[in-house]
């Protein structure tokens, strides 16, 4: 059972990479081993939950499954290795930042000490809460029994006949969790606990290591230890929810929006890449769509001095990223989910009543700011000081935060926030009761891409006490 | 015959306000013929030109053209063309009184070689904005420290609006440094060499103009941007003296401004509109009037210098825009390129103590790993309910019955029990799926869920198929 679930998690992370090795532009021999491993290991798990997912359409859910996603492994393996030498994208590489210094020695130690206590507090709150939180089984968990036990009847887990489970929001997770248990052979619980850890950690690595490769490696474990130190990241982690991978792919799609950039425009292949991660965020949560729509309206409007044309080559070549998934999710809606229960309660007459309520924007107003104000508070304090102390510490990259990919990103995390906030005002019935339970979980999805975001327009420790720009920063997107 | 003095005014975009002044200096109560009046006009291009060509006054009067070179570079032309022995600078925005020039002229008197500045209050009517009036009220106590008895000019006193000095000996120095193309510290630059040369700079309050002071906030922003670029310059000019000015002052203050204006100022790095929303800022609270606008003003004005003095700081590295900018003069003297490492490094302690907190509350958490946890509630259920499995169906529909109706003596506690009873209900369904439960008695079977002792009858029609203790039951539809 347990080599089963190694190797499922083994398939999907090879899946990941080897799909970012066809496609990683190699003008030079540049491929960051630690940021493909930490990108493979995410997007490979959706990639693998989308062919599950296929899979169970076609054929149920059935053990087939394992033994066919390796023989399509073996091809990419093949086809990767065959065009290996071939494969060359004109224009300028993707440059990254050299080694760091003393202080590298000083946040490495204190980064793997941070590292082990929350790989410790994981465990242990998974012993603990084996089956997650409230949402995890009841929502994805029990779905992806219903799919592993259902055999061909594994379609009654989008019953309109129990609205409470949401059984039409998309089945990333579930479909995950289903995977491991065809891998493992049997229904564990380690399958979802595998799931959550590679979401959880594969976040922090994917953040560390792109920074590191971005920015430099100081930056990388800064952003890494604050990721690592927010207690609602860890402790959401190991509850199961779907908010920490939905955080994972709004992650990646920054990453390849900040790797587009890098690159100058010679090649579409990270804006697309960037689109299918917004499409995997699609597929995990419904929050997804929202997140693609302001990206793709931050990439419209976001283009800085960039010429028009090379925003248009960004935007379709991010659309097209998205595509795929577009047509698997709107597929499912039509095809599989009942009507959702939040967009059942809307009515015009009462949508009006609640957008004509200043008492309303009161409120949420008033928790958005107590809930980002306080959020990721532990011992010493909120998020936001030690974030405060890096900005007034270390100072923006003028030249990093003037890219378009970078306005871009601020203006998708704005146009969240606004976005949520009218969901909230015009939609909630229960709007104190939804807001306590919900508005943190969204601020943690967006949590690791706004540390990412930050991160990358602030000046590293090296920037800020010698007024170089690392080699990298010179790199025009 | 040469005259005793030349007025040189320097003049850029002020028609309406030169020739206000050009009257004011009809009436002098020196003898006409005792002075000149030169125009150094700065490239102007709303008609001063036209307007002063046929200007009549009882006084000599020219007018220089020329294109833009800024306040210096027009003063130095005026300077130049001046035919008397003494020259008073007097900015366009003034209003000489009578006895102006003759107290311009007594101030020079006597053997000592004098820079004179005089007094050039702000005129404030019941119209006057609130900016005016804040203006008018910083620049009178700044000419009452002034009027002081025994009180001794520095350079940073001295303002060239209303100002007279031998032309011999301005030339000497050099006259002003044309460097400084825009607004703020050619005035200070002036009087520190002239300072330097042995020239005793003194206050002569009888030497009266009245300032007709008339920019918005808005215009003023220009200035105190332009003041903070200009502050760079001359700190550059005269390291020796940099101490002197505001440019070694970013220390001074409360602290809670001191961390605003540096988040503002981080800001500003990553966007040029900054400014422009401060001003706009202003401008709404101008329009709300709240008592503490003055305090804004200063506040605001404060930025503004320093946002100047920084973009000027970045454009003279080799860098360019980019990189860090040492916002005191004393670590700039020593590392011009860089920000004290102190300041990086409380940036990554402050990470580190973050961190550190986590890792305790993370150690504290899994202290209890060793010991063994008793079985976690859903566990429990999902074991229970494995008992069932055989008697049910492997799938479709069946009914769920639970507990009664929650009747607490509160609403909270009746709450709380329909909560209670809702996640046992989900907690059956996790446990039992694939197959669907309901809460009803539609179905032909039904999953009763009671609690241990607390079992009621079967529903009406329906027999227990099967008892499996502890108020866990299966029912069917009698008949079936």
């Amino acid at each position: 059972m347990s080599i089963g679930l190694c190797l499922s998690v083994l398939m999907s992370t090879a899946l990941g990479v080897l799909l970012l090795r066809l496609v990683w532009p190699r003008a030079e021999a540049v491929w960051p081993w630690p940021l493909a491993l930490a990108l493979g290991a995410g997007l490979g798990a959706g990639l693998s939950a989308v062919l599950v997912f296929g899979w169970m359409i076609a054929f149920g859910p059935t053990q087939g499954f394992p033994p066919a996603e390796a023989a399509l492994l073996a091809v990419m393996g093949v086809t990767t290795l065959r065009r290996r030498g071939r494969v060359r994208i004109p224009g300028p590489a993707v440059a990254f930042a050299s080694r760091g210094t003393r202080l590298h020695l000083l946040l490495v130690p204190a980064f793997l000490v941070v590292l082990a206590a929350a790989g410790a507090a994981f465990l242990s709150l998974l012993r603990q809460h084996p089956h997650g939180e409230w949402d995890a089984w009841m929502n994805w968990d029990l779905r992806a029994r219903m799919f592993f036990r259902g055999g061909q009847g594994w379609r009654i887990a989008f019953s309109a006949a129990i609205p409470w489970s949401h059984p039409d929001y998309p089945v990333l997770l579930p479909s995950l969790v289903t995977r491991s248990w065809l891998y493992a052979g049997a229904e564990t619980l380690l399958g979802p606990a595998l799931v959550a850890a590679t979401f959880t950690f594969g976040t922090v690595a994917l953040l560390a290591a792109a920074l590191a490769a971005l920015r430099g490696p100081e930056q990388g474990l800064l952003a890494g230890l604050v990721l690592l130190s927010t207690p609602f990241f860890i402790v959401h982690g190991t509850s199961l929810y779907a908010d920490v991978p939905l955080g994972f792919f709004f992650l990646a799609t920054f990453v390849f929006l900040a790797l587009d950039g890098r690159h100058g425009g010679s090649t579409s292949r990270f804006a697309m890449l960037a689109g299918l991660a917004a499409g995997l965020g699609m597929w995990t949560k419904n929050e997804g769509v929202l997140f693609t729509l302001a990206v793709g309206a931050g990439l419209l409007f976001a283009g800085g001095g960039s010429r028009w044309a090379l925003r248009r080559r960004r935007l379709v070549a991010f659309g097209a990223g998205v595509l795929p998934l577009l047509l698997l999710v709107v597929g499912f809606k039509l095809a599989f989910a009942p009507p959702n229960d939040l967009l059942s309660t809307l009515g015009m007459e009462r949508t009006l009543g609640r957008l004509t309520a200043p008492d309303r924007y009161y409120l949420v107003l008033r928790e958005y700011g107590k809930h980002i104000a306080f959020f990721g508070t532990n011992g010493a304090g909120a998020a936001v000081w030690p974030l405060a102390a890096c900005l007034v510490g270390l100072g923006v990259s003028r030249p990093e935060a003037r890219r378009p990919w970078a306005r871009a990103g601020a203006i998708a995390l704005v146009l969240l926030l606004a976005g949520h906030f009218m969901v909230f005002v015009s939609m909630a019935d229960e709007l104190a009761r939804l807001l306590d339970s919900s508005l943190d979980r969204l601020l943690l999805q967006l949590w690791p891409g706004a540390l990412f975001l930050f991160f990358m327009v602030l000046r590293s420790p090296g920037e800020a006490s010698t007024g170089r720009l690392v080699p990298e920063a010179r790199v025009s997107a | 015959m040469r005259p005793l003095l030349t007025v040189v005014v320097p003049t850029y975009q002020r028609r309406d306000s030169l020739l206000r002044l050009l009257a004011s200096l009809r009436t002098q109560t020196l003898p006409a013929d005792a002075y000149e009046v030169i125009a150094a006009v700065d490239g102007s291009t709303d008609g001063t030109v036209e307007a002063v060509r046929d200007f009549s006054a009882p006084y000599a009067f020219c007018a220089l053209g020329g294109p833009n070179r800024g306040r210096a570079g027009a003063c130095n032309a005026g300077i130049r063309a001046a035919a008397g022995d003494l020259v008073v600078l007097l900015d366009d925005d003034m209003e000489a009184s009578p006895g102006f020039l003759a107290a311009h002229a007594r101030a020079h008197e006597g053997p000592v070689e004098r820079a004179v500045v005089g007094a050039a209050p702000i005129v404030v009517s019941p119209a006057s904005s609130r900016f005016v009036r804040y203006m008018a009220n910083g620049f009178r106590m700044r000419l009452e420290r002034l009027a002081q008895p025994g009180y001794r000019l520095r350079f940073r006193d001295v303002y060239t609006g209303n100002f007279s000095a031998r032309r011999d000996v301005l030339l000497a120095a050099g006259g002003f440094d044309e460097a400084f193309r825009v607004y703020g510290h050619e005035d200070y630059e002036l009087a520190l060499r002239l300072q330097e040369s042995g020239v005793e700079l003194t206050y002569c309050a009888d030497a009266y103009a009245h300032q007709h002071y008339e920019k918005t906030f808005a215009a003023f922003a220009r200035d105190g941007i332009a003041r903070g670029r200009t502050a760079v310059l001359f700190a550059g000019k005269h390291p020796a003296v940099v101490e002197g000015i505001k440019l070694s002052e970013y220390r001074q203050g409360a602290l809670t401004w001191h961390a605003l204006r540096g988040l503002l100022l981080q800001l500003s790095r990553a966007s040029d509109r900054v400014p422009e929303w401060i001003v706009r800022l202003i401008g709404r609270l101008e329009r709300w009037e709240p008592a503490r606008l003055d305090k804004y003003y200063t506040l605001a004005i404060d930025y503004l210098f320093w946002y100047g003095a920084l973009a000027a700081r970045r454009e003279q590295r080799p860098g360019g825009a980019s990189g860090s900018i040492p916002l005191s003069a004393r670590p700039a003297a020593a590392s011009p390129a860089s920000w004290p490492r102190g300041r990086v490094w409380l940036a990554v302690l402050m990470v580190l103590l973050y961190a550190g907190a986590s890792s305790v509350r993370w150690l504290h958490r899994s202290a209890d790993w060793p010991a063994r946890p008793g079985l976690d509630e859903i566990s429990a259920y999902d074991r229970r309910f494995a008992e069932l499995r055989p008697v049910l169906p492997a799938g479709g529909v069946i009914g769920y019955l639970g507990h009664p109706a929650p009747t607490g003596s509160t609403p909270r506690e009746a709450n709380a029990a329909a909560l209670l009873h809702f996640r046992r209900y989900l907690l059956a369904q996790y446990a039992l799926a694939p197959l669907l439960l309901i809460e009803s008695t539609e179905p032909d079977l039904v999953v009763g869920n009671f609690e241990a002792g607390a079992q009621p009858p079967p529903p009406v029609g329906f027999r227990v198929v099967r008892d499996f203790g502890e108020g866990l039951l299966v029912f069917r539809r009698s008949g079936r």
